[in-house]
């Protein structure tokens, strides 16, 4: 009796078992099942190998909006099972040796130009196919191990892009929806880099907005034929690419629809400018492409006629996930090397890594490297995990918070340099142009951070319609009030009662994190009824995005935290190496982001403390003068 | 409840609301009476602090305070894992592992399966296979797991987590798993149970983790409701987390070959200074070098510096052998080292003149500037002496330090200038067949001095009797 008490009291049990090291433990004996099954344990090896995806996974993000916490998510991810992992690991070895030790990676920077034997190079190392199954004749790689080999292209900019534009959304429409034949017909070719792709939606007046595109596919007199018109501009790989994922307006039953058609250049009537001159990734090719009537086969439509546009949508959200890993991968590499100057470069006596500035530069990196990896792999692990998922919001978050700190963080290790960061002779500059583009290209940070908050609230909304109806008309709904006082009292006093709890859920050592994650899903909770009932309809319209993208940034926040506490708890639990150290950069983390969270939370409440108006209201005044408005500070009036 | 958790470096008692400790693991062993284990912050790396925790600030109570009946009887009550499965209490209050039972005679029955000529993983394994095949019923198995657990060390199989899976796999399966609380309460199969954490005791002691399949196994044979479980589960916990405490990882197993162990040691002893370089130099590089062997050295430009400030006339001094052990291996390393510097006048400086601010920016005194603040020691500056350079090499011979000497003078001018070094192979460890003359001079200094020529022994007063071998160039 004691025994099993303890077993189920124990914290420690809760958390070996939740950290999942095994398969078995998790599907804990029922000591009646067991005799019923009186297997040896040799016969249950063979099932330990192969682990089963999980059913449905609720979309995580998304239901925090309602204050929903769906504590599985608090088990860190392993998507790998012991084979794949060693695989894997194998793989990296030549691809590490490459990426870091043969490639030139500032002649190409200089040149604007990688060079054909180095893509082959590349090529011959699987890296054009690495998530086409392998009956196709990919690596069949899941997203996890994608997400880890990305992390090694990285490092140099300009291969990364050609090689994710090829597959992260170039022939991702084969993958998802492409029919048999066109998956028979390309992907073979796709994966050893006998044809590159390209992605082909962005024209000369549609960026973000998608379902503006103006070039028009029509349908020729025999019926078995589209024909091409149009213009796609900023294509990556659009010189160079064999085949194309190109969107194009139809008209479908008089409507206007947009349809995604697989385009050989070999079609005829497709050309392309010259290659883009650029600030980074310089070594990719990024050019126009134009068609002219273009003949494309009926059967080369990815999908279906006039589902175009959700494929599109579908493509992006599902390749940014791994933006988190590139990121991460490659300020990993700054991070050593700025490490490796720091102790040598000395000034007034000591070496520099020892001033207290220049470690705040160093630990803000690390705490906030650790968080975007940890987010990158739960997200990649989520989506190997389960067999039905969504994650379009995470993966948007991902993206959006690695693009960022990439940049700032860059930006600071450069800073630790000093003037030799700024030298070209010496590769850390073009790190820092390369990355820039992160955070531009597949959807900017900007939409992406309302596409965050507007996904969320589109979720939320059915449930929390009676709600905010109530909350907006307070006085025709007298009883409802009353009865949430008590909640609404305490939400708006900042003393949320806190009832997931979430530090049942991961190690003891993690409570304080843990605990300031449930203040923080408290918090966001009533910011979106406060966000809700503030605008209701309006929330879309241009002019509130100040206040609604808040929304977006807090669930970035605690996606963060949720992920970093998931993974900090496992390695703790597991007792990795430095196991101790993931739990203090964890810790770090959430104290940062709790405040942020506070501080994004009282914009929200009140409107007072933020400078959104006069913001507005600047922004006006700059529109209408056509510039800046303020005379220059030499002007003076009355002499 | 009563927390023990006691800072190995600080010898603090901290309690759980201590802001500077870090991280707290509570191993539950009883309701009422938790110990733990911490870490301090301020110390950085995990400190691992041992389990229970007795200190002098903390009166330690080996025995709970009984709370009611049930908890009495099961500390009590012979054999009993009801509480502990812990080595220390191991060492405590029982008599050892049931192996030293007086009983054993009856039990060596068993011991005939290991007595192969042959002893190795192999035979082992076909002993546990012969037994299965002839006992179909499993008669004696807690015996033959004894006799086996006994023999592992002579096979050469105690560190091989598969062997104590294959042993584990000996239990009969099912037949032993609770099927009520009573009997989970009061030790079903207690014999049994006992054996299986005896084995797992032993995997404790020498380092092997157990993985998901032993656990598999434990839960066939005795159930999740199990002391074999429970042991296994901690085990699972715990040792992970010691066997990944070191800040120096080993790979596993540590590498045979000697120069791949001289330069993982090397890289271990340089690593307090991350500006350390590590060089792997061959002695054919030297011209008059008469052991040809490689030399592993490690130095940082920090020590670069200390050996450029070194005064003209006080000379510096090889020492060693000294061992260092990486795992159940030892290499010998040897260290340039110099006089311990005089620690710095300091001039006291006013505090609390506040005008003294622009120190910093100002070039006439700036941090460097002795007379206000002085630079810290660098982490070769040591009580005992400065550290310049550690290295191994691969004979371990007098000859193979003096191309060292030579080598390092390629980077650090002063040497090659003529600064005097002192060779102190004095220790008893020096290997006998490379350098046998001058083990009987323990304590003689050999000079070596810059511009002296090989052929003069003329001043060399203390080893008249030494082969020209000790003074070169």
């Amino acid at each position: 009796m004691l025994t099993s008490k303890l077993l189920k009291n124990s914290s420690i049990w809760k958390c070996s078992t939740i950290c999942g090291r095994s398969v078995s433990s998790s599907q804990t004996v029922d000591s009646a099942k067991a005799q019923t099954k009186a297997a040896t344990y040799d016969d249950r090896t063979s099932i330990q190998a192969a682990p089963k995806k999980l059913g449905k996974l609720e979309p995580f993000v998304k239901n925090l909006f309602l204050g929903r916490f769906d504590k599985s998510v608090l088990a860190y991810p392993m998507a790998l099972d012991r084979e794949r992992h060693d695989t894997l690991h194998q793989m990296v070895v030549p691809i590490e040796k490459f990426f870091l030790e043969d490639l030139d990676s500032a002649a190409i920077d200089r040149n604007a130009k990688i060079p054909p034997e180095v893509l082959q190079q590349v090529k011959d190392l699987g890296l054009y196919g690495m998530q086409i199954p392998v009956e196709y004749g990919g690596l069949g790689l899941g997203a996890t191990e994608y997400s880890r080999l990305c992390e090694i292209i990285a490092n140099d900019g300009s291969i990364g892009v050609t090689i994710s534009a090829h597959q992260a959304i170039g022939f991702k429409g084969l993958l998802l929806e492409g029919s048999e034949y066109l998956k028979k017909k390309y992907l073979p070719g796709l994966a050893t880099g006998e044809l590159l792709a390209a992605f082909c939606l962005t024209e000369a007046n549609s960026g973000s907005d998608a379902a503006s595109i103006q070039t028009r596919a029509t349908l020729a007199e025999d019926g078995k034929t589209w024909l091409l018109n149009g213009s796609k501009m900023w294509i990556s790989n659009g010189g160079t690419a064999d085949v194309m994922t190109v969107f194009a307006r139809t008209e479908v039953d008089g409507k206007d629809k947009i349809t995604a058609f697989f385009v050989e250049r070999a079609f005829g009537g497709v050309t392309s400018g010259a290659p883009e001159d650029k600030m980074g990734i310089r070594g990719s090719n990024t050019a126009e492409v134009h068609f002219d009537n273009t003949p494309v086969p009926a059967e080369n439509v990815i999908g279906e006629v006039g589902k175009g546009f959700k494929l599109a949508v579908t493509i992006l959200n599902s390749g940014r996930f791994a933006m988190g890993s590139t990121t991460a991968g490659v300020l990993k590499r700054g991070l050593g090397m700025t490490l490796d100057y720091a102790f040598t470069r000395k000034q007034f006596g000591h070496t520099i890594n020892e001033f207290g500035l220049i470690k705040q530069k160093f630990a803000s990196a690390a705490v906030n490297i650790y968080a975007m990896e940890s987010m990158a792999y739960h997200a990649a692990g989520l989506m190997d995990s389960y067999e039905e998922y969504d994650t379009a919001v995470e993966a948007a978050i991902v993206k959006v918070f690695s693009s960022n700190q990439g940049w700032i963080l860059g930006s600071e290790l450069l800073q630790i340099m000093g003037g030799l960061g700024y030298m070209k002779s010496y590769p850390y500059e073009r790190y820092l142009r390369d990355g820039r583009i992160t955070l531009i290209f597949e959807g900017t940070n900007e939409i992406l951070r309302m596409f965050i908050a507007l996904m969320g609230l589109q979720h939320a909304a059915p449930e929390l319609k009676t709600l905010v109806q109530k909350l907006r008309n307070p006085f025709n709904n007298p009883g409802f009030v009353i009865k949430t006082t008590l909640r609404q009292i305490r939400d708006r006093n900042d003393r949320p009662k806190l009832i997931h709890d979430l530090p049942g859920y991961v190690h003891p050592s993690l409570k304080e994190s843990a605990t300031s994650l449930e203040y923080c899903v408290e918090r966001f909770r009533f910011a979106v009824q406060i966000i809700l009932s503030k605008y209701g309809l309006d929330v879309v319209k241009p002019q509130h995005q100040m206040d609604v993208v808040r929304l977006g940034d807090m669930a970035i926040d605690l996606y963060a935290m949720t992920s970093v506490i998931a993974r900090a708890s496992r390695a703790y639990c597991d007792g990795i190496h430095n196991g101790e150290h993931e739990m203090l950069l964890a810790r770090t983390f959430c104290k940062e982001a709790e405040q942020r969270i506070r501080r994004l939370m009282s914009g929200v409440q009140n409107m007072g403390e933020t400078t959104d108006l006069e913001y507005s209201a600047i922004a006006d005044m700059l529109y209408s003068k056509g510039g800046y408005a303020a005379q220059h500070p030499l002007t003076v009036e009355g002499w | 409840m009563m927390f023990a958790n006691v800072c190995k470096f600080c010898k603090q008692f901290h309690t759980c609301k201590t802001s500077h400790l870090l991280s707290l693991s509570t191993l539950k062993i009883f309701p009422k009476h938790i110990y733990m284990k911490a870490y301090c912050a301020s110390h950085g790396t995990a400190i691992q602090v041992n389990l229970p925790v007795v200190s002098q600030n903390v009166p330690y109570h080996p025995i709970p305070i009984q709370q009611n009946i049930w908890q009495s009887l099961s500390t009590y009550f012979k054999g009993s894992r009801h509480l502990h499965t812990s080595s220390m209490h191991e060492m405590k209050f029982r008599k050892g592992p049931s192996m030293s039972n007086p009983d054993e005679e009856k039990r060596l029955t068993r011991q005939g399966y290991f007595k192969a000529d042959v002893r190795n993983k192999d035979s082992f394994l076909i002993a546990i296979d012969v037994y299965k095949e002839q006992e179909k019923l499993l008669r004696g198995h807690v015996e033959f797991i004894q006799a086996a657990l006994k023999s592992m060390e002579e096979f050469g199989v105690h560190k091989d987590l598969e062997v104590y899976k294959k042993l584990m796999d000996v239990f009969p399966k099912v037949k032993m798993i609770p099927q009520n609380i009573w009997q989970a309460e009061f030790d079903h199969y207690p014999i049994q149970q006992d054996c299986a954490v005896d084995l797992l005791h032993r995997m404790e002691t020498f380092g092997v983790i157990p993985d998901a399949e032993m656990e598999d196994i434990i839960l066939m044979v005795f159930g999740s409701n199990s002391h074999p479980m429970k042991k296994c589960r901690r085990m699972n916990y715990w040792m992970h987390k010691f066997a990944n405490a070191s800040p120096w990882p080993l790979p596993k197993p540590v590498p045979s070959e000697v120069l791949e162990l001289a330069k993982l040691a090397v890289a271990r002893m340089c690593s307090v200074d991350q500006a350390s370089e590590i060089t792997v130099f061959d002695t054919a590089e030297v011209k008059d070098a008469i052991d040809h062997t490689w030399i592993v050295s490690g130095q940082s430009i920090h020590q670069r510096e200390l050996v450029n400030k070194q005064p003209e006339n006080v000379p510096l001094k090889v020492e060693g052998p000294w061992k260092i052990f990486l795992r159940e291996q030892s290499i010998d390393y040897f260290v340039l080292k110099a006089d311990p510097l005089p620690s710095p006048q300091v001039e006291q400086m006013d505090k609390d003149d506040v005008s003294l601010i622009g120190l910093l920016l100002n070039p006439d005194c700036s941090l460097k500037a002795d007379t206000a603040i002085t630079i810290r020691p660098s982490v070769h500056e040591q009580k005992d002496g400065t550290i310049l350079a550690i290295c191994i090499t691969g004979t371990s011979s007098r000859d193979s330090l003096l191309s060292w000497i030579r080598l390092l003078s390629l980077s650090n001018p002063r040497l090659e200038e003529g600064l005097p070094v002192i060779f102190l192979q004095a220790s008893p460890t020096a290997s006998d067949e490379i350098v046998p003359a001058d083990h009987s001079s323990t304590s003689d200094e050999k000079k070596l001095e810059a511009g002296d020529m090989p052929t003069t022994d003329g001043q060399d007063a203390s080893s008249g009797k030494n082969e020209d071998s000790n003074k070169y160039k």
